[in-house]
């Protein structure tokens, strides 16, 4: 029953480090790579080969994000990113602006790139001007609420509004700057300029910058797509006043099986639906 | 007042088109029987200290889930006569247990605590 939106952003642990996960692959800790490694490595050379994974072609295709045949370090480069920086060793909260940062790819990603591309999950630095351009109705240089209201874009997620408070976490909220070439070394890191609640073109178009690739190119994490839909994704659900679809499912333990509409005419019932990603 | 947990499709498994996990976050792989499933339920509700409250698992073909667009989280209150007293918005924004609090007050004719 976790957020969607928490991002890749942990650290890689050391091959070595790596525990064996239970029996249904659930591990509380740790990395993606780590998890794969120690679940499917058994020639302990640090690569997953198909031989090794067990489980379909497809899913060993979407997170072989670099196509070379087997499962390393390097397909999962958000998390090498994380090891680099040191993020095991940032403060808490410097953590989580991080991982905002993360977090706002898929609505940059969704709701500037261009219209002739809908599907397209990568953005150059024009087509992000172009797409700003597009919000930026009054032409300011500055997005407010009011103007990302009238996005038509949709995440699975939500829409505008849940989008725009995750594009203003992840924007406008830049981490410290690093200390110019020639700065006294040890010298206080300059503060970050105070997150105003809006989202100017050049906070976006810095984001783009630094949360790029070499090719200049704005890409989500390998094999996310940000508008996959799960299953019940469609629709909205039976409204109030409706009968309630009925079902039989049982426990996690087995056993009997609940019916719903059994509970007719004797008790009210809340249904709590989620999981634990 | 009979409430249920509902446990249905990993939202964010490793190998899902949205994936998601790392440091303090869970990571879990797609469970692929009903029993995968099931174990990492237990797993899921033990984890989150939900154990206390009775649960159901969706079967793999997310029937249910789909029935009552579910995914990735949703609420929802059934009156005793089986018709939808409460539909909750679409997690995780939409996801509000203070709203379900606020209709099972009413329902019960009871102020929420």
């Amino acid at each position: 029953m976790r957020s969607p939106l928490v991002p890749v952003a942990g650290p890689l642990l050391a091959l070595a480090a790596c525990q064996a996960p239970n029996a249904t692959g659930l591990e509380q800790a740790g990395s993606t790579f780590g998890f794969l490694c120690a679940k499917y490595d058994r020639n302990g050379d640090g690569a997953v080969e198909p031989a090794e994974y067990t489980r379909d072609r497809e899913g060993f295709a979407r997170l072989d994000a670099d196509a070379d045949g087997k499962l390393t370090a390097a397909d999962f480069p958000d998390e090498r990113f994380a090891r680099e920086l040191g993020i095991r060793d940032l403060p808490a909260e410097l953590r989580e602006r991080l991982g905002a940062r993360y977090a706002a790819r898929a609505v940059v990603l969704a709701y500037f790139r261009p219209e002739s591309a809908p599907g397209e999950p990568v953005l150059t630095r024009a087509a992000l001007e172009q797409g700003f351009a597009r919000l930026d109705r009054d032409a300011s240089g500055v997005l407010d609420a009011a103007e990302f209201a009238h996005a038509t874009a949709a995440l699975p997620w939500g829409g505008p509004g849940q989008a725009w408070e995750v594009l203003v976490a992840g924007v406008d909220a830049p981490l410290p700057a690093e200390p110019a070439p020639g700065e006294a070394a040890g010298e206080e890191a300059r503060p970050a300029a105070p997150p105003d609640g809006l989202v100017a073109r050049d906070e976006l178009l810095r984001y783009h910058a630094e949360m790029s690739g070499p090719e200049g190119l704005l890409r989500g994490p390998p094999g996310v797509d940000p508008l996959a839909v799960g299953p019940g994704l469609a629709g909205d659900g039976p409204p109030v006043g409706t009968l309630a679809p009925d079902f039989e499912l049982a426990p996690p333990q087995g056993g009997e099986r609940t019916r719903l509409s059994g509970w007719r005419g004797k008790k009210p019932v809340a249904l709590v639906f989620g999981s634990y990603t | 007042m009979q409430f249920y947990v509902v446990y249905i499709r990993e939202a964010h498994a490793l190998d899902s088109r949205s994936p998601s996990g790392g440091g303090s976050n869970p990571i879990l792989e797609d469970p692929r029987t009903l029993a995968e499933r099931r174990e990492v339920a237990g797993s899921c509700l033990a984890k989150l200290e939900l154990g206390q409250l009775p649960a159901l698992v969706d079967d793999l073909d997310d029937a249910v889930s789909v029935a009552y667009a579910a995914w990735p989280d949703r609420l929802y209150l059934v009156d005793a006569q089986g018709r939808v007293a409460y539909h909750g918005g679409r997690g995780p924004f939409g996801f509000a247990p203070e709203e379900l609090a606020r209709a099972i007050a009413d329902l019960l004719g009871r102020p929420a605590d």
